[in-house]
């Protein structure tokens, strides 16, 4: 009886303990503080060909034209050669990343977004600073803001080698159909979808299963229209999220009462494939999404007609686009290839290679005199580029790690569906996320 | 407390095939050289992440460095604050305690009926358990599909005339758990179904017969005779299916995420997303409640069901 009861005690702490070891399991570290010996550098000579380690997260087919240009690099650099290595984002590539860091073998250059592995790296000295660079002049301002918020004292860690983009689909055969053109402004966006919905067309389909398409529609609609938005102001508190986010989620509230978002459907779908399928019917006028979804669409359908361009979100001027800063490359700060790591970073950085890249993955370029993606579907979208229409999106300063992503994507599907939530309630949610991460 | 002389010898006895040096199958030794490979990789993989992650729930550790401060006890006071979190505990143990009754209850009915003397038999139980074959993701798309919009359920409601207008069910914040507590029973009510039915057939024909000989119908067979003498299966499938729940997390990952809002937010997916946010310390502080939690409660279950057991044994 004794051992009986000894072993269904065992079964039962087995049992209870599967989540728990899960959670102890990714304890690897970085290998701590910046070392204070200095990183060697070894400069590439005539005679002694240095090997340099590059780490990507582009594999197969994403990786579009880089090994093509790795060739061009090393034929025309033959004192350095590249051993890439690529594992896709959803085979570990972070935990990859982290384990090399943690076990003193960084890869001398990574590939990745702007992160909070970067921020981390940058404060513990493992990235170097390319602030200096020839090409970092030669990023835009909001590419530039992009790249500096990294780090709290506000250097270039990365170099940013593609550009995506947030904003909005216009089906230009259901507008033309019902005698509208784009829309420029929330006026004219109002106006179009009542005219739609009258009819009998869904003006907007979103795909709110995650809550994608909410969040990134109420970012659009507040950053657009709050264009002095500083993280200090939201840190501080001086910015509460009801003066913040308010008048956008009563916006959004509006479309959803007025019935011209898919609402209640939109929970069942998620942006990237359900919501593109239901866009792809013909019987809707705009989609909230990102560039990397042009090609899904036309793909998809060949003849169907439709342009990428600013969500007419703004109240008044002219419709704004929201960059990402889709990937880059870091230099490791104790590499002791340094100078060739500089080398392959500038090369690559100059237009005639960085355009090769970019227009392998339909993106666009993050120099101001760039070339990028000549689809014609992104043509609104990069000409709001050109003229400047781009959006400052909110930077945090990296001294919190204030998660509002979670409460947007929790609750905004709520009231986009007309269900228990109003603007109050999300506000709320997000100011307890902001005093969370503030008050730790 | 005087030591017999019985006892002394049988010691001895011990002592002797507890010898070291000859590996036999009478040596205590040779059964602990087998077992220690898997002692090795349990204390490597299980116990020491185990016990890092109780140190690591202390910190405000990020994932990435060890440079990490030591909070003390503030990751326990703060998530006991966060109200989303009290939600899904209290989610998670209703799903559990649904999932637990369904899946036995209808577990229990199945085995009963694939018991009987049916043509068929093979393959309904071939059938019945392929679910519990099916990847949870792979389930998650089949009962996403099913729940669409556009999907089978609402086409045959509406023809039936149950509903005037096609209904995003998973979007319905009082529904969507019920929708995944149907699609986590309908993959394992096989598996449920096969170990009652492995006991239902090692339960003597005698004792119906004899029950049937004394008069007794069938509902009286079952309940007095065939349910008592299945205790050692409900004890096995009840703790399985509470210790499992307690901690789902891949069904609610591919239908619904944890929405609408927090409706079907668990423990566990409340967990990853805080370690996808970098707050490892914190959630390994809510891996440690949820630990002690799934302790509880399977230990509240455990001792009534042994205790069960011991009246019928």
């Amino acid at each position: 009886m004794v051992k009986r009861s000894f072993l269904g005690a065992t079964v039962l702490v087995l049992a209870s303990s599967i989540f728990l070891s899960a959670c102890g399991s990714n304890n690897e570290g970085s290998g701590g503080n910046a070392s204070e010996k200095a990183a060697g550098t070894n400069a590439p000579s005539a005679n002694k060909q240095v090997t340099l380690t590059v780490f990507s997260h582009k594999a197969g087919s994403e990786a579009g034209a880089l090994p093509d240009l790795i060739k061009k690099f090393e034929t025309e650099n033959p004192d350095i050669k590249i051993d890439y290595e690529a594992t896709s984002t959803g085979s570990g590539y972070h935990d990859a990343l982290k384990a090399k860091f943690a076990g003193g073998e960084g890869p001398d250059v990574y590939m990745n977004g702007n992160s909070e592995i970067e921020k981390v790296f940058a404060k513990s000295g493992d990235i170097a600073n390319m602030s200096d660079r020839p090409w970092a002049s030669e990023l835009g301002d909001a590419v530039k803001a992009l790249a500096q918020s990294t780090s709290e004292d506000k250097k270039v860690y990365g170099a940013p080698i593609e550009l995506s983009g947030l904003g909005m689909f216009f089906n230009t055969d259901v507008l033309e159909k019902n005698g509208l053109q784009i829309p420029k402004n929330w006026e004219e966006f109002l106006a179009a979808c009542e005219k739609l919905k009258q009819a009998g067309v869904t003006p907007i389909v979103m795909g709110n299963k995650t809550g994608w398409s909410a969040a990134v529609f109420a970012d659009l609609t507040v950053f657009q229209n709050n264009t002095d938005t500083t993280a200090a102001q939201v840190e501080s508190g001086e910015l509460t999220m009801d003066a913040w986010y308010g008048p956008a989620l009563k916006k959004i509230q509006q479309l959803s009462q007025s019935g011209y978002i898919n609402g209640e459907q939109s929970l069942g779908m998620e942006f990237s494939d359900a919501a593109i399928s239901e866009y792809l019917k013909g019987n809707s006028a705009f989609m909230i999404g990102g560039t990397w979804m042009i090609s899904q669409l036309s793909q998809a359908n060949k003849d169907f007609k439709f342009v990428f361009g600013a969500a007419p979100v703004n109240d008044s001027g002219n419709a704004k686009v929201n960059i990402i800063y889709g990937t880059g490359w870091w230099v490791n700060a104790k590499s002791k290839q340094l100078d060739a790591a500089n080398t392959f970073v500038d090369w690559f950085m100059k237009d005639e290679n960085l355009s090769q890249y970019v227009k392998s993955q339909s993106a666009f370029s993050p120099l101001v005199n760039g070339t990028s993606t000549d689809d014609q579907h992104a043509a609104p979208f990069a000409a709001a580029l050109k003229n400047g229409d781009v959006i400052q999106p909110y930077i945090p300063s990296g001294k919190y790690n204030i998660d509002f992503w979670t409460p947007e994507t929790k609750m905004i599907p709520l009231l986009i569906a007309n269900k228990n939530a109003n603007p109050e309630d999300i506000t709320k949610e997000m100011q307890v996320a902001r005093d969370k991460a503030v008050n730790k | 407390m005087a030591t017999s002389s019985v006892q002394v010898k049988n010691r001895k006895q011990h002592a002797i095939k507890f010898k070291k040096g000859t590996l036999t199958y009478d040596n205590f030794y040779i059964y602990l050289l087998m077992v220690l490979p898997v002692l090795i990789l349990y204390m490597v993989f299980k116990i020491i992440p185990s016990l890092s992650s109780f140190y690591f729930s202390l910190t405000d550790f990020n994932g990435i460095t060890t440079n990490f401060t030591f909070l003390g006890m503030k990751n326990y006071v703060n998530l006991f604050q966060e109200r989303h979190f009290i939600e899904a505990m209290s989610n998670t143990i209703y799903f559990s305690i649904l999932v637990t009754v369904l899946q036995n209850t209808l577990g229990l009915l199945a085995a009963i009926g694939l018991n009987q003397a049916l043509k068929s038999k093979n393959i309904l139980r071939t059938v019945l358990f392929s679910p519990a074959l099916i990847n949870a993701i792979v389930v998650a798309y089949i009962w996403s599909y099913i729940f669409d919009f556009n999907g089978p359920l609402n086409t045959v409601l509406k023809k039936l005339g149950f509903i005037d207008e096609m209904k995003t069910w998973l979007g319905d914040e009082s529904f969507a758990l019920y929708g995944v507590v149907i699609a986590h029973v309908w993959r394992f009510i096989g598996y449920t179904a096969v170990i009652y039915l492995a006991n239902l057939q090692s339960i003597p024909h005698e004792v119906i017969e004899a029950s049937e000989i004394d008069g007794a119908n069938s509902w009286k067979r079952f309940w007095r005779i065939i349910f008592p003498l299945l205790a050692p299966s409900t004890t096995i499938n009840v703790l399985l299916a509470f210790s499992g729940t307690m901690q789902v997390f891949d069904i609610i990952y591919g239908l619904t995420n944890g929405g609408p809002g927090y409706s079907t937010e668990m423990m566990a997916t409340y967990i990853v997303r805080e370690i996808t946010n970098n707050q490892v310390g914190y959630a390994a502080a809510m891996g440690i409640i949820l630990f002690f939690f799934t302790l509880l409660f399977n230990g509240i279950v455990y001792t009534f069901l042994r205790k069960r057991e011991a009246n019928y044994e």
